[in-house]
């Protein structure tokens, strides 16, 4: 309840996870990597969620954006139910509504930048508006390298075009799991700055896992996980705040 | 403007990998080129079967026949004799001709026999000097005059390389005659005609071989009169004949000709369907494989698969994406395919023809159906291997994506249990259906053909099901190998023991394929070793003499043609020579005993082989089960098989119809010929023969006595004979016999290549699959030597369980053969060589297709290897 405190609803709610449990294995063998999660995400907010190797970050990032499915709760987008959805409805529901930025291996290789960035898009075989594909290209600095195989470009330039797929199609969130854990901090930076542009200049929902305090930092607010469950909450982290957090829980 | 993504995208990692692809392509090609070729010999069988429509008969109108005719069997000859003067001068005739045939062998100069077009015989005739109803066409020379003389059809010249002026030598029933080649001569423009091959003589000539009386023919051709119909020209003579003595059959030359097409393309259409049944097996090892390939092919992108699942593709696109990649695989294969199908056809043609069936003569085929149809069907059967695959890619999970390390997930061991076991449930409906079929119906070549049919059928299945219960049997020989492993080669051998329990699929499609190809090569090794090892053995037991004199030339089935009879007389002074019986062979067909009151019940006529043999000292050269009595002039002995199937008892008398019209036999006693190959059917002594059929061809000369130079020097003048030992002649005696069985050995080879190549596909895609682990062993301090023999180690599990699955296949269909048809031809009764033998050529196979990936995985560098993908 730390996460959606009464009074304070944001009347433009994007997302909301209510008590999202999930266990992986049955009876004395099970474990449970989420005891029951609720959060809020509102739109145009970058979320970063934190915590300690274990505590259950990456694994609440995949239940909310339905690559995993969880053992009960509800998690609503707009307004569908994702967690009563078949394996075909999540797959539409994350090429229209999510966009996606993994830590490594996010390009399939033999395709090029531009057909990579494109590639969400004509899955779902819908047409982009010309100036959109420019603008993000042309903010991305990747005019140059569209021609590219992802074997052809650096670390830095790969998360960027990964990033510019999942903003081609304007999508009510975006989720970004470790997007700079591969690289050093110069391209790091560039990338963590595309994703507060996108939110900045064009509303854009951003969900982050990170172990990082100064990309932590880049975000509006801070989910603390620890043990599968929501600790604490730092709105404006300045990264110092969020260190001293990291240290407590990490004990 | 840039199409469909999953074209793209399939596209693309189709040209990626295609050389890890290559080998399946090969294999899909390899195996659209057998249904290509098989289809193509079919066609052209057909085409070289039915002789175009080439009939001798294209002149005449009316055919006046002797005796009663099989209205179906357009080449039995008549069994009785007409006068040609009685016929000539009637009204509504303009012109006759007699007509007689008598089986011969033609052979070159230098003894090389002449094999006659297709499925046919060669057969003399007389030259028809009337031109009204002459239809040999002189291409060049002029028509045979006088005793020494012949005319030829083209296709006889050509095959024999004879020319006008030229000579070459006959195989009479009677003697060996050496003719001159006065013309060569085409019908309707074709080579030779349905039945065969023709040689023509002068009447006379034809008629003293055909040992007719002066005047007298099998068979009359006649002209109608202008104005005449032939219809009514048969109706008339139909009618005056009726009350000639022996029977008269008067047909018209139309109905006779249509009679010859329909045969012509029902031989076809058998041959079609055998040659059907073995690309069969081709399909099935082309599906086989595939389905394989693309198992790997989605493990190995189960990373690639599982992102596009996570930004968005719906499983329904995923699995479309893996059936566009096998539609790309599938047309290149199709179109490659297609093309290798002549190049496979003119070697199964070569190869048929060198057992006696030559179709060579006709055209290729490049209708639509020879085209398209392979085409087509390998498309179907690449979209069907794959559909499996597409069916597991729409099912990855996206998190998998996400992990770092693709390892094989654990699976459910249920579904795969359950469908592996509906598949071996499917096996068993099929032996179930054999066994039914033994139950219910009456025993013979029939019966055992369709039993082996679906035996065949329910082992295929099996395999199928084995293959995918494969991987619950991997990790207990997994352990196994290991445990040898560790012993032997200490940490690489727990290494690789690792590495094959904890991904039992990958080793397990591995060792599928090779157990394929191993079922497949056992299997048809140990029918062979059976089937020969039998007739060897009944042979021996049967033929008393030490030698047997034959021709060495073969009829279209594949046995010894037939010889002159009086080579017999040649062996009589040959020093040590006890005695020297001539076997003679002649079809009859056994007329129904009581006259049937109801004539829509009349059973098909009950032919059969009747074997000829002088009696007395028979036993010096064959020893027959069941001892039959020396036979009399007009007493039949017949095998305890024809007595039962016609219910017939000791003692009765029956009526058989043969060359010479109705012959009454008394059955004499019963007997059996365990080797099938001297008298499978029916005994009778040598005078009642000529009263069957005094030109009956001679099979051999059985020879007691005397050694095989003392033989050989006493029929140094007889072209076209040699001497053989016991073992030798049943060998080549059996060969009719085994002739279904020699065709599959092209096939099963083929299918061997098929299913090599794909165990060449999954090894190599399961070694690059690693190439980061290996990477990471040699990071670790594994030496590449190591490394090889990690992979070494997991080859031989692949080995074992390849070997031991196939061969219990093996074994297991030839059991259940043996069970189900009751052969003693058939049994699973295999020398202990054949074990080791298949085990090496096994380890051979995995090694030579292991080697190389081995090679190349072992050298990747570190930090490449840490790089990929």
């Amino acid at each position: 309840m730390i996460a959606t405190p009464a009074g304070e609803r944001v009347p433009d709610q994007v997302m909301i996870a209510t008590r999202v449990v999930k266990t992986y294995g049955t009876g004395d063998s099970a474990v449970s990597a989420l005891r029951g999660v609720s959060a809020t995400f509102a739109r145009g907010q970058f979320t970063a969620i934190m915590g300690p190797s274990g505590s259950g970050k990456s694994t609440f990032l995949h239940c909310l954006a339905g690559l995993d499915t969880v053992t009960s709760g509800t998690i609503v987008i707009g307004d569908v139910d994702l967690t009563g959805l078949s394996r075909t409805g999540l797959a539409e529901l994350r090429r229209d509504r999510m966009g996606f930025v993994f830590q490594s291996f996010n390009l399939l290789p033999i395709l090029t930048a531009e057909e990579n960035i494109r590639l969400t898009a004509r899955l779902a075989g819908r047409q982009v508006e010309p100036g959109w594909f420019d603008t993000v290209v042309d903010a991305l600095g990747l005019r140059q390298r569209l021609e590219h195989r992802p074997s052809e470009l650096s670390g830095g330039q790969q998360q960027r075009v990964a990033v510019a797929r999942a903003l081609l199609t304007r999508p009510e969130v975006l989720f970004a799991d470790e997007p700079t854990g591969n690289l050093d901090s110069r391209a790091g930076a560039e990338v963590l700055g595309f994703l507060r542009t996108a939110v900045d200049d064009h509303r854009q929902t951003v969900v982050m896992v990170t172990h990082d305090p100064v990309a932590a930092a880049t975000a509006d607010r801070v989910l603390f996980l620890s043990d599968g469950a929501i600790v604490d909450e730092l709105t404006e982290p300045a990264i110092d705040a969020v260190h001293a957090r990291m240290r407590k829980l990490e004990g | 403007m840039m199409g469909n993504p999953l074209w793209l995208i399939a596209r693309r990692s189709f040209a990626e990998g295609w050389v890890r692809l290559a080998a399946t392509l090969l294999a899909a090609l390899g195996s659209i080129a057998l249904i290509a070729g098989s289809l193509q010999f079919a066609l052209r069988a057909q085409e070289a079967v039915a002789g175009g429509d080439a009939s001798e008969y294209f002149r005449a109108d009316v055919l006046v026949q002797g005796g009663t005719v099989d209205p179906d069997n357009v080449y039995a000859p008549p069994d009785g004799r007409i006068r040609l003067d009685r016929l000539a001068s009637r009204p509504g005739v303009a012109a006759a001709a007699g007509d007689a045939a008598v089986a011969v062998t033609a052979s070159r100069p230098d003894g090389q026999a002449i094999m006659a077009a297709a499925e046919g015989r060669t057969l003399l005739r007389p030259w028809v000097p009337d031109p009204q109803l002459n239809p040999y066409q002189l291409e060049a020379g002029r028509a045979p005059s006088g005793d020494g003389e012949v005319a030829v059809v083209r296709h006889l010249a050509r095959a024999g390389e004879l020319s006008v002026g030229g000579t070459m030598t006959l195989t009479l029933p009677h003697r060996t005659q050496q003719v001159r080649i006065s013309g060569i001569v085409n019908v309707q423009g074709r080579g030779a005609v349905a039945a065969g091959d023709l040689v023509l003589a002068s009447p006379e000539t034809v008629q003293r071989a055909a040992m007719l009386p002066a005047g007298t023919w099998q068979s009359v051709w006649l002209k109608a009169a202008p104005g005449v119909p032939a219809e009514r020209l048969r109706g008339e003579l139909a009618r005056e004949l009726a009350q000639e003595p022996g029977g008269v059959t008067v047909r018209t030359a139309e109905s006779v000709r249509r009679v010859q097409l329909a045969t012509a393309s029902g031989e076809g259409t058998t041959i079609a369907g055998i040659v059907g049944m073995l690309a069969s097996v081709a399909i099935f090892v082309g599906l086989f494989v595939v389905a394989n390939t693309f198992g790997t092919l989605v493990r190995q992108r189960t990373r690639r698969l599982a992102l596009l699942g996570a930004i968005g593709a719906t499983p329904r696109q995923i699995g479309r994406l893996i059936r566009l990649e096998a539609l790309v695989l599938g047309a290149i294969a199709a179109v490659g395919g297609v093309a290798a199908g002549f190049p496979v056809s003119e070697l199964i043609i070569r190869l048929f023809a060198r057992d006696g069936f030559d179709v060579s003569g006709s055209d290729p085929q490049t209708g639509w159906i020879a085209l398209t149809l392979p085409a087509v069907a390998g498309i179907l059967v690449t979209q069907g291997a794959a559909w499996q695959a597409a069916y597991r890619a729409a099912g990855v999970s996206p998190v998998q994506a996400l992990r770092s390390t693709v390892a094989e997930p654990r699976e459910r061991r249920l579904p795969r249990l359950l469908f592996g076991g509906a598949i071996l449930a499917g096996a068993v409906a099929w032996y179930a259906v054999a066994a039914a079929i033994r139950a219910a119906e009456p025993p013979g070549p029939d019966r055992t053909f369709v039993i082996a049919l679906m035996v065949l059928f329910g082992s295929l299945m099996a395999v199928t099901g084995l293959a995918v219960l494969t991987p619950f049997f991997v990790k207990p020989l997994g352990g196994l190998v290991g445990r040898v492993g560790r012993l032997v080669g200490g940490e690489t051998g727990r290494l690789a023991h690792a590495t094959v329990t904890r991904s039992p699929r990958r080793v397990s499609s591995a060792a599928s394929s090779l157990m394929l190809g191993v079922a497949l090569v056992a299997s048809v090794a140990l029918v062979t070793i059976s089937v020969h090892d039998r007739f060897r053995e009944a042979g021996r037991q049967v033929m008393a003499a030490e030698h047997a004199i034959t021709s060495t030339a073969r009829t279209a089935e594949g046995a010894p043609a037939p010889i002159a009879r009086d080579v017999a007389a040649k062996l009589a002074g040959a020093p040590g020579v006890s005695r020297a019986a001539v076997l003679t062979q002649t079809e009859v067909t056994l007329v129904p005993p009581v006259p049937d009151g109801s004539p829509q019940e009349r059973p098909e006529p009950f032919r059969f082989l009747v074997s000829g043999a002088e009696q007395s000292g028979l036993r010096d050269v064959l020893r027959l089960g069941g001892r039959p009595p020396a036979l009399g002039t007009g007493e039949i002995a017949l095998s305890s098989a024809v007595m039962k199937g016609q219910g017939l008892r000791r003692g009765q008398e029956i009526v058989v119809r043969g060359v010479h019209g109705r012959t009454t036999l008394t059955v004499a006693g019963t007997y059996h010929d365990p080797s099938h190959l001297f008298a499978d059917q029916a005994l009778v002594a040598a005078e009642t023969m000529d009263r069957l059929d005094a030109n009956a061809p001679t099979r051999a000369v059985l020879v007691r006595g005397g050694s095989t130079e003392a033989l050989t020097r006493a029929v140094a003048g007889v072209p076209g004979v040699r001497v053989l030992g016991r073992d030798a002649y049943v060998d080549a005696a059996s060969q009719s016999q085994t002739r279904a069985l020699r065709s599959t050995y092209v096939f099963v080879g083929m299918a061997l290549l098929l299913a090599l190549f794909g165990m060449a596909t999954t090894v190599s895609m399961s070694v690059a699959e690693r190439t980061r682990e290996f990477g990471l062993l040699g990071a670790v301090g594994a030496t590449t030597r190591q490394i090889r023999a990690i992979i070494r180690w997991e080859a031989a599990t692949v080995v074992v369980l390849g070997t031991l699955l196939g061969l219990a296949i093996a074994m297991g269909t030839l059991g259940l053969l043996h069970v189900m048809s009751g052969s003693s031809f058939l049994r699973p009764d295999p020398p202990w060589w054949l074990f080791p033998l298949v085990l090496t050529g096994a380890a051979v196979a995995t090694l030579v297709t292991s080697a190389l990936p081995a090679r190349r995985a072992a050298a990747v560098p570190v930090l490449e290897a840490a790089k990929a993908e």
